[in-house]
């Protein structure tokens, strides 16, 4: 195995008392790569989360991979866990940093980046629900893990949790770590991840980088205009016609779809028309495939 | 040094134990009932011909017969399952540590708990009847006994009720699974036993056939321990040990056993256990 690869699933598959639930999974993980596994609920997400800690096994296929589960370069971080509510933060770090014979210098510095440091000798059962999965984030960080995974972290979050949580994953991406998380949203993922894998019915739908798979995929950039009055439309939708590949238009917003090489002709057509009172440009991104892909599959 | 897994589990779930203050209820649980019982049984010796000390341990066997299962079930029967279904097993798991270690680190938190539940339960009213029985070897060796079985008896039924936490995929029910086993062992086993001997298929037990059914029961190998020789002249259900042939190493071992067998049963399990 090459020495960047980290992960190389090949044919893998997962049943658990005869029922399949995993099939012909290929992943490969490079050292560094930031992957997101997307898929929607019972998709297969948290069992291939559950395969790749190492709690599971699979029934069949060939995994290659470096020693990493149950040991200290994982770090991991479930979607639901209740933690121990009679303790106070710092006290379940500390049986946590035992259990990874972690000295207990570290815990202080992680407990203050995911900003929990405020409540560490306050008890658990006073945590809100963003703090507690702050206080999971930060067990996860123990130890310095090489591969940090991470099932639906932003589950319940609130938006200034969500983007400490994004600016924590793009810091240490940019130190090398590699990031594996699972969401069935996939909202700012971009953002934060190189890399997705689309996942249904326990399938890999498509797996890549994220820019290569727009591009591939040939998606529609987006403008969404609203109009002082409907009538309007018309005159727009004449003027651009023979730059964009299709429309939508309701209560007079109106949104023109097209191919990211006619851009700057489609501005700098509509810009001149009056009755335009807001412009908002979207590029095609990593939502717009995963829709794309759903649609089809 | 790298400490060790187990004893982390087990420490932590200790404290645990003494912050729910279930540590605390258990020790009361058996002090004042412990005492009432004796306090009462005082009163009620009638005309059986037993002596004081033989009517005093005999009913705390009896207590701890009825209760000390029951304590390390209800202790113990969410240990694993409560943990599953809260998600915390999955991160647990994920952890350097290997399931053999998990399980014994719960399995002797919730044992040492229960022996410290049962060490100071019981101190109070041993304490009281020292002063009656004037702190004789026999007394302390009875007493000695009956702490000594009782914390093998708890030990028994905390590796039972994690056996059964692992099998099941509920917490409601394990608590279900847990009563039934309580009923088997307590009530019915003995019940079906007496009924069997009482009815006219009584030949095909042999003595030494209820001597080997009796090793079946971890409750029946409390009571041949720990009531002993007091049991001979007491009542008729006490009285099924004086068949009894079994050296002390083979009883107590048979308790060892009783401990190791759903204790290897539910390490192996959580081995194969969907998560």
């Amino acid at each position: 195995m090459p020495k960047n690869i980290l992960i190389d699933y090949k044919n893998v598959n997962f049943s658990y008392k005869k029922i399949q639930t995993l099939f012909d999974i290929n992943i490969t993980i490079k050292k560094g790569d930031s992957i997101a596994i997307v898929g929607h609920n019972g998709a297969g997400k948290t069992t291939l989360i559950k395969l790749l800690i190492g709690i599971l096994q699979p029934s069949s296929g060939t995994i290659h991979s470096i020693e990493y589960a149950q040991t200290n370069k994982l770090g991991f971080m479930p979607e639901h866990s209740a933690l121990y509510n009679h303790l106070s933060g710092i006290e379940l770090m500390h049986y946590f940093a035992k259990l990874k014979s972690v000295d207990f210098g570290s815990i202080d510095g992680i407990l203050k980046l995911v900003e929990i440091d405020f409540a560490a000798n306050k008890k658990i059962l006073h945590y809100s629900k963003g703090m507690k999965q702050r206080l999971m984030f930060a067990q996860a960080l123990l130890s310095d893990p090489e591969i940090l995974i991470l099932d639906e972290p932003y589950s319940g979050l609130d938006p200034n949790s969500r983007r400490l949580f994004s600016q924590i994953l793009q810091k240490l991406s940019a130190k090398g770590k590699s990031i594996i998380l699972s969401s069935h949203t996939l909202e700012g993922l971009a953002d934060i991840v190189d890399n997705v894998v689309f996942i249904k019915k326990g399938r890999v739908a498509l797996s890549g980088e994220i820019k290569t798979i727009i591009d591939d995929l040939d998606l529609d950039d987006k403008i969404k205009l609203a109009l002082d009055k409907e009538s309007s439309a018309d005159e727009i939708i004449k003027s651009v016609q023979h730059l964009i590949t299709s429309y939508t238009l309701f209560n007079n917003k109106l949104t023109l779809f097209y191919k990211t090489t006619n851009n700057i002709e489609i501005l700098k057509t509509i810009t001149n028309i009056a009755s335009i009172q807001d412009i908002d440009i979207n590029k095609a991104n990593i939502n717009d495939a995963y829709y794309h892909i759903y649609d089809k599959l | 040094m790298t400490p060790n897994p187990i004893l982390t589990i087990c420490l932590r779930e200790i404290k645990n134990t003494i912050n729910n203050y279930y540590l605390l209820g258990m020790v009361l649980l058996l002090a004042i009932l412990s005492l009432s019982l004796v306090l009462l049984g005082n009163t009620s010796f009638g005309s059986t011909g037993a002596d004081n000390l033989s009517m005093q341990i005999t009913s705390l066997s009896s207590l701890s017969i009825f209760f000390i299962p029951l304590m390390a079930l209800f202790l113990s029967y969410d240990s694993i399952v409560g943990e599953s279904e809260q998600g915390s097993l999955l991160l647990m798991l994920s952890y350097p540590i290997k399931r053999y270690q998990f399980i014994l680190g719960k399995f002797f938190a919730n044992w040492i708990s229960l022996s410290i539940a049962i060490v100071l339960g019981y101190s109070s009213t041993l304490l009281l009847l020292s002063f009656d029985n004037n702190l004789t070897i026999k007394f302390v060796y009875a007493s000695l006994g009956l702490i000594s079985a009782s914390i093998l008896l708890g030990g028994i039924f905390t590796a039972i009720a994690l056996l059964v936490s692992v099998i099941v995929v509920q917490r409601s029910t394990a608590i279900i699974y847990c009563i039934a086993i309580w009923l088997f062992f307590v009530i019915f086993f003995d019940m079906l036993l007496l009924i069997t001997l009482t009815s006219k298929y009584s030949h095909i037990i042999s003595t030494d056939m209820l001597s080997n059914i009796l090793l079946f029961n971890p409750i029946d190998i409390f009571r041949i321990i720990s009531i002993g020789e007091q049991g001979n002249n007491l009542l008729p259900l006490y009285s099924l040990s004086n068949i009894v042939v079994f050296p002390q190493f083979i009883l107590t071992s048979s308790m060892l056993i009783w401990i190791i067998a759903p204790l290897t049963g539910a390490i192996y399990l959580l081995k194969g256990k969907d998560l």
